[in-house]
């Protein structure tokens, strides 16, 4: 394959990607690559496929193949896993946080950026693939109400950390222990929320139902479980932070709690990923 | 007759023409979801529609042909003018293939079922009279223009349930895939063969001396052997354990892929049987009407007027058919084999029947109809309705458009000719 020459504006989507892949649409055809970009590198790509969708008026196009639209299946897939990578990069964002390294912390704060875009971008693709006039095996809304909650984990996780890096918040000492538990615990329920999703083209290859269907439902009872966890956590926390909020200045303890409750959220989502799910069977 | 030798050769050159007109275009329509599905290649695909087009056509082409030669038009009152019908055939075979070729060109969505009835209905209502036309036959051919797609859809519905049922919603699919496929594919084998030999190959001369016994047993020994080749194939798949990691039904699919082939075989076989004879119906009116020189109705269809028109299929698709299944290669669709295989053989067996009945039925109506058989059982991720809903209504503008031209063509040649 030779080289490609992609506008600035494409190009700049490009090196939105991340350490993962991206799917670019420019006319017909979709470029699908997977690449590594490091800051201060030069990207590293190590596949890149070319695929013609184009499903213009032209002759000896064949019908049949027309009335199949293209699946949301993998997309939301992708989607998905950018989503928990980016619920990843929160614990080593708050250990650096911790140890009061901004440096780093700003540069995992840009990556989490970076990913969080990716993430929309994936969005946007999908809900431009799924007409009204899409007939599927699942209501249509409630595909796009997973796709929500699935990048809302993203998007919690950027409001997360544009807050730490703004303030350059501090984190007391005393908090540590418990605080970097419910982080963890909270990055689990999405990662379980990210394993039920895999689990969304075999759903499709069985028709939502038996011992497929039945799995889905074991994984999204244990996903309630570790939300029913970071719920606990969470008020422990709170309270940890209440014994010490005297000490501290009063503003840092506002934002701190805010943030505490946005970590919060992110297995809030997980959960309601789980909810969409069972939807998904349930018809 | 006068010029007899000129009408059986235009009547043989413009049949050949729309037999590559369906070759060149409408057999990717019958073998798109076995090449989307990955399940064959290209070259394979190319391989099996020449084989399966040709015998369909050659063995089970006869019923339909008899229609369109026929069934239409109602000939008593053409005894003292014979020539007349001849024209009326000649252009309605030019009209039909003119249309199709014009929509192959821009890409619409046409059958070449809806071309041919309507070029016969359109000269024969202007040029003969009202009366010339059955109405009772052709309203009984609409009717099941709307039924052919209604029933493929409830049977392929009914087939992909019995998947998901015997299969895939069990924990241990690829045992079960390996179990029930072959007799999936006994069942595809016997439907075709079953309806072949009962109505079909009487028109070529052979197995008529069958009782219904003897031919029911037949079938299912084509049923079994198959089977038992199909079987050999599937126990030869080894699972692919790092396929499976990423999708844990990877090996699954690769066991219907198997069956895929056999029921792609069957579309091609149902196209042949039915669509060609949208060509060489009104071939076989013209020859034996310049043979003859009296509107007969008994004389049997000739054989070599049916490798005709299995002839032209494949010219059509050496010529023109491979770039447009090529470009069905490309496309990706999201049709795995356990769906493709639903839809083609519920489409092969309604096609087969009203084949072995003598409906001319449009091919793609009735795929286009399985796979909204199957999306209702829940087994399509997206099937877009905007395009089912222009294929479908195609066919309102194509019967005014094949009669508009064969009326136009219906007067020139009676004017070159007379």
């Amino acid at each position: 394959m030779g080289r490609l020459l992609f506008e600035p504006s494409i190009l700049s989507r490009c090196m939105a990607v991340g350490s993962s892949g991206l799917a670019v649409r420019i006319g017909g055809l979709l470029f699908r690559h997977s690449c590594t970009i490091r800051k201060n590198q030069p990207a590293i790509m190590h596949d890149l496929s070319v695929q013609d969708i184009s499903t213009g008026d032209s002759s000896l196009t064949n019908y049949i193949t027309k009335i199949f639209g293209d699946s949301p299946v993998a997309p939301m897939q992708d989607h998905m896993e950018v989503c928990f990578k980016t619920a990843k990069e929160l614990l080593p964002f708050f250990e650096k946080t911790i140890e009061q390294k901004w440096d780093e912390v700003s540069e995992l704060r840009d990556r989490i950026v970076l990913l969080e875009q990716e993430a929309d971008e994936l969005k946007k693709q999908i809900r431009g693939q799924l007409p009204k006039s899409m007939f599927m095996p699942v209501p249509r809304e409630d595909l796009l109400n997973l796709l929500w909650a699935q990048d809302q984990i993203a998007n919690t996780v950027r409001d997360i950390s544009g807050l730490v890096v703004g303030r350059k918040m501090i984190i007391p000492e005393k908090l540590c222990t418990s605080f970097i538990e419910f982080v963890q615990r909270n990055c689990d329920a999405a990662k379980k929320a990210c394993k039920s999703v895999r689990e969304l083209d075999e759903l499709y290859t069985t028709g939502f139902r038996g011992a497929e269907a039945a799995f889905v439902e074991k994984l999204v009872g244990e996903l309630d479980v570790i939300e029913n966890e970071t719920d606990e956590m969470q008020a422990k926390v709170r309270e940890e932070l209440f014994k010490l909020e005297k000490d501290l200045p009063p503003i840092d303890v506002i934002f701190l709690y805010r943030v505490i409750e946005l970590i919060g959220e992110i297995g809030d989502m997980a959960e309601r990923i789980g909810r969409r799910l069972e939807l998904l069977l349930s018809h | 007759m006068e010029d007899a030798l000129i009408y059986i050769a235009l009547a043989a050159i413009f049949g050949l023409f729309m037999a590559w007109g369906i070759g060149a275009n409408d057999v990717a329509n019958a073998m798109a979801t076995s090449i989307g599905s990955r399940a064959i290649t290209v070259k394979q695909a190319l391989l099996i529609a020449a084989i399966f087009e040709f015998s369909g056509a050659v063995l089970a082409g006869g019923e339909v042909t008899k229609t369109i030669r026929k069934g239409i038009i109602d000939a008593s009152s053409l005894t003292d003018t014979p020539e007349l019908l001849m024209f009326g055939m000649l252009a309605a075979l030019l009209a039909a293939g003119v249309w199709l070729l014009i929509a192959s060109m821009r890409g619409w969505p046409v059958s070449t079922t809806h071309s041919i009835v309507g070029a016969i209905i359109g000269f024969a209502m202007v040029g003969i009279g009202m009366d010339s036309v059955q109405w009772g036959k052709v309203a009984a051919i609409v009717a099941s223009w709307v039924a052919s797609p209604l029933i493929a859809g409830i049977l392929s519905f009914l087939l992909f349930n019995s998947v998901q049922w015997l299969i895939l919603s069990r924990p241990d699919p690829l045992v079960r895939a390996k179990r029930f496929v072959p007799f999936y594919i006994f069942l595809a084998v016997f439907m075709i063969a079953l309806v072949t030999m009962l109505k079909g190959l009487k028109h070529v001369y052979i197995g008529s001396d069958l009782s219904i016994f003897e031919t029911y047993m037949m079938a299912i020994g084509c049923g079994i052997v198959v089977a038992v080749i199909g079987k050999f194939f599937i126990q030869r798949i080894q699972p692919n354990r790092k396929a499976e990691k990423k999708f844990h039904y990877f090996t699954v699919e690769r066991v219907f892929a198997v069956l895929m082939v056999v029921t792609a075989c069957g579309m091609a076989f149902a196209h042949g049987s039915n669509d060609v004879a949208n060509a060489i119906g009104p071939v076989a009116a013209v020859i034996s009407i310049a043979r003859e020189d009296v509107v007969t109705q008994s004389a049997p269809v000739s054989i070599w007027v049916l490798l005709l028109g299995g002839m032209g299929i494949v010219i059509g698709l050496a010529t023109f058919g491979r770039h447009v299944i090529a470009t069905v290669g490309k496309k990706i669709t999201h049709l795995t084999p356990s769906r493709g295989f639903a839809a083609e053989l519920a489409a092969a067996t309604t096609i087969v029947i009203a084949s072995g009945t003598g409906i001319p039925v449009s091919t793609t109506h009735t795929l286009v109809g399985a796979v909204l058989g199957v999306g209702m059982a829940r087994g399509i991720s997206a099937i877009d309705l905007n395009v089912v809903r222009r294929i479908f209504m195609s066919w309102l503008i194509t019967i005014p458009a094949g009669a508009i031209l064969s009326i136009v063509f219906y007067f020139v040649l009676k004017t070159i000719f007379s």
